[in-house]
């Protein structure tokens, strides 16, 4: 895209946050997925945590904290129009909650609860290519 | 539904905000967006370079506004003439696959 310039460079990111993050029923993923724009983002953080987005490819960015640069988690845009058709793996854990039968609304948010952890490592490892190795890697620690 | 701001890009066509976008689309997903609903309408206005057409989806537009250290940008689906804002945050990047549509090169 001529014109507009990058204005961070991502080696200025830091991994800290992601790398200190052990995930756990207190200490939960953040997920949210805005199906109007497509997108889907996972974070380490609280929703309400200020973020800025940092774009790796066509389809990913990186969000971090403006304050100290903490990457703390990603954003997918286009996620069903475009990221999902080509992601075979993303797209089986994302419909998983859709193809069962549920009892009640309860079973299907425990199957969509059970669901975020495998969603957000597909996710990592499927843009594990686009990404520097030390974020690949912080990313797959805290998602793990 | 009522609208946040109604603004006029460069090409001379509307684009409307619903407070319903704003509420639980920008500031729900971008908490970072509080309070910058004249920097939105700014870059629709006085767009920063020009306008793009989205990497994915052709209805969508979309257009940035360049600060001290990052850029407001602004999603917008266009039927016809019309726009409306499905989304705006901040970043400090373009995104790859987005194409300049506006102003268009007389090379």
């Amino acid at each position: 895209m001529a014109g507009l310039e990058r204005l961070m460079p991502t080696s200025e990111l830091k991994t800290n946050a992601l790398k200190a993050f052990r995930p756990g029923p207190y200490n939960p993923l953040f997920f949210k997925y805005d199906s109007v724009f497509d997108a889907l983002k996972i974070q380490i953080v609280p929703p309400e945590t200020k973020t800025i987005v940092h774009y790796v490819d066509d389809y990913v960015g990186l969000l971090y904290t403006p304050d100290d640069l903490e990457i703390v988690g990603l954003q997918v845009e286009a996620f069903e129009h475009g990221f999902l058709p080509s992601h075979d793996a993303v797209r089986r854990v994302w419909r998983l909650s859709d193809s069962c039968e549920f009892e009640d609304f309860g079973d299907m948010i425990l199957a969509v609860e059970r669901a975020k952890p495998e969603v957000a490592r597909e996710v990592v490892k499927a843009t594990k290519d686009t990404l520097d190795g030390p974020i690949s890697e912080a990313l797959e620690h805290a998602y793990a | 539904m009522t609208n946040v701001f109604e603004a006029t890009d460069p090409r001379g066509r509307r684009v409307t905000c619903t407070d319903e976008t704003w509420e639980n689309h920008i500031l729900t997903g971008h908490p970072i967006m509080e309070g910058q609903e004249g920097d939105v309408q700014a870059a629709i206005q006085k767009p920063t370079i020009g306008i793009f057409r989205d990497a994915h989806f052709e209805d969508r537009e979309v257009y940035y506004l360049l600060k001290r250290r990052t850029y407001v940008k602004v999603v917008v689906r266009f039927d016809g003439d019309v726009g409306t804002v499905i989304t705006a945050f901040e970043t400090d990047s373009p995104k790859r696959g987005e194409r300049m549509i506006w102003p268009v090169s007389s090379d």
